[in-house]
Formats: C-alpha cells, structure tokens, sequence
C-alpha cells in the first residue's frame, strides 16, 4: 500500500482556496484533479463526490476535510489538497469550519488501497501538531515534508 | 428509530449488518462509533495499531452505507467507551443504540445511563 506522501499530488496543492463554500471548495478541487488529467468523465466524477457529500458530513472534526469518491472516472488513486484561511463549512460534527480540505479520488476497483488511504489519512490527522504545520506551510513542498516526516 | 448509533468496536458481521438494514428500512441516520478505550491503551504501539484498525473499520462501514444511500457520521474518539456512548447519544440525540455483546464495557452501566433504547446482539 503507498504511503500518502506518495498519492499526495504536488501540483494539486492549493494553499488559499479561492471559493468559500463546501460544493465550491469540491467543484476547485476537483478541477485541479481535472487539469491534470487524472479523471475521464468530469461530469460522472464530480456528481459522484456531491452524492456522497449529501449523504454524510466528511468533515471529520478538528478543521478537517476529507471529500472523497470511488468512480469510474478516476484513473488511479490521488489526493489534492486545499487550504482555507477562513474555513468551510462542511457540516463536521464539532460545528467547525475546514481549513485543511484532502479530496481522495479513487478507481472503482480499488477498494482496499482508497479505504488504506482514507484511513490513514484520517489517522494522520488526528496529530494536533500536525495540523498546525498544514496551516503554517509556506509552500507545496513544505506540505509534502510535513506530511511525509509525520507518516514515518 | 430516526438516529442510531452503531459501537463498532467489536461489532460483529452481523451487528453491522443490522445496524446498516434499520438505517436503511427507517431511513435513519446512522452515527457510527469507533473508540480508542483509553484503559487498553498500554503503548504507542497498540495506539496506533488501534488507531489503524479503527479508521479501516470505519471507512467499511462508511462505504456499505454509502452504496445503499443511507445517511452516515463517521465518529472517532479517545475515552472510556461507556461515557463516550452516553455523552455522544445525549448530544447527537441517538434513540437507538446498536451494539454486540463481545463488545468490552459495562453493559449493564449503559443501559442504566442512557434513555435511547439499547439492542445488544449476542
């Protein structure tokens, strides 16, 4: 299974979102994903992740987001990165707005690696310190290494 | 039967089943419950471990869920499970709660402690 460093995408790190709100934040996103040419069906994939996105909060507490689909439409397994300095709100149960978004895209049949990922994503979260880093960084890689010297 | 909380912690096959065919047949919304009991947690090392598995049997659950439409929270929390039942049902407004009887806490302080009804699959 691949670290999240890994499928963490260096040219899909945006450290200030441009929109404000949830399906705008996704809609950016997922443009980025789009750009660089990891989906076939933009469309498909982009009302796969809304569809999910009604069904649950993936705003997992703590400032966090974690949009995220299994489709069709996506090539292989990646993660984009957003950053909010005002925070989204992403209905997380603790009433807080999102400031680090993680979007996970995975194909349809790779269950186990996008459940991995999710899971480990999520687990790498939970670290406060972490997270005060994420919202410090000054540039991509300065994410990358945060991310890459928590997960060891 | 319009909230319900499944404790995923030892939840078996069966209870996740359950707990996913109410949610579908009342269209609920299923809170789904994994805890990181503070008492078992001897290291760092069986933290993360725990941590892990957690996560994954969440995600499972979030997955299942999600192909039959149902609405899902994901919650991870750090605690003595039975308070953490109790303070989550109260806040979140949980009638129903789901759980397996191998699962490792007071059964009996829980039932006592709460007002949601409770289902216990043996």
């Amino acid at each position: 299974m691949k670290k999240i460093s890994e499928i963490l995408l260096k040219e899909g790190i945006i450290l200030d979102l441009k929109e404000k709100e949830k399906t705008a934040v996704i809609k950016e996103l997922s443009e980025k994903l789009i750009h660089l040419g990891y989906i076939t069906d933009p469309e498909e994939f982009f009302s796969e992740i809304l569809k999910r996105e009604n069904l649950e909060s993936t705003g997992i507490g703590m400032g966090i987001a974690i949009p995220h689909t299994r489709s069709k439409a996506v090539k292989e397994l990646v993660i984009v990165f957003g950053r909010s300095k005002e925070g989204v709100d992403f209905s997380s149960l603790d009433g807080k707005p999102a400031h680090l978004i993680f979007l996970i895209a995975g194909p349809e049949d790779k269950k186990s690696e996008y459940l991995f990922a999710l899971a480990k994503l999520s687990k790498l979260l939970r670290k406060d310190e972490l997270r005060i880093e994420l919202n410090k960084a000054k540039d991509e890689e300065e994410v990358l290494a945060i991310i890459k010297r928590y997960e060891i | 039967m319009k909230k319900i909380l499944l404790y995923l912690n030892e939840a078996q096959k069966e209870t996740i089943e359950l707990a996913l065919m109410l949610a579908q047949t009342f269209s609920s919304r299923l809170y789904v419950l994994f805890c990181l009991n503070s008492d078992k947690i001897k290291d760092e090392e069986t933290k993360d471990r725990l941590e892990d598995e957690g996560w994954q049997k969440l995600y499972d659950v979030e997955e299942k869920a999600f192909q039959r439409e149902i609405k899902v929270s994901l919650l991870f929390f750090e605690g003595k499970p039975e308070n953490l039942i109790y303070e989550l049902t109260k806040s979140y407004e949980v009638d129903t709660i789901i759980l397996n009887s191998l699962a490792e806490l007071n059964l009996l302080e829980l039932i006592n402690k709460n007002k949601a009804k409770t289902i216990i699959l043996k």
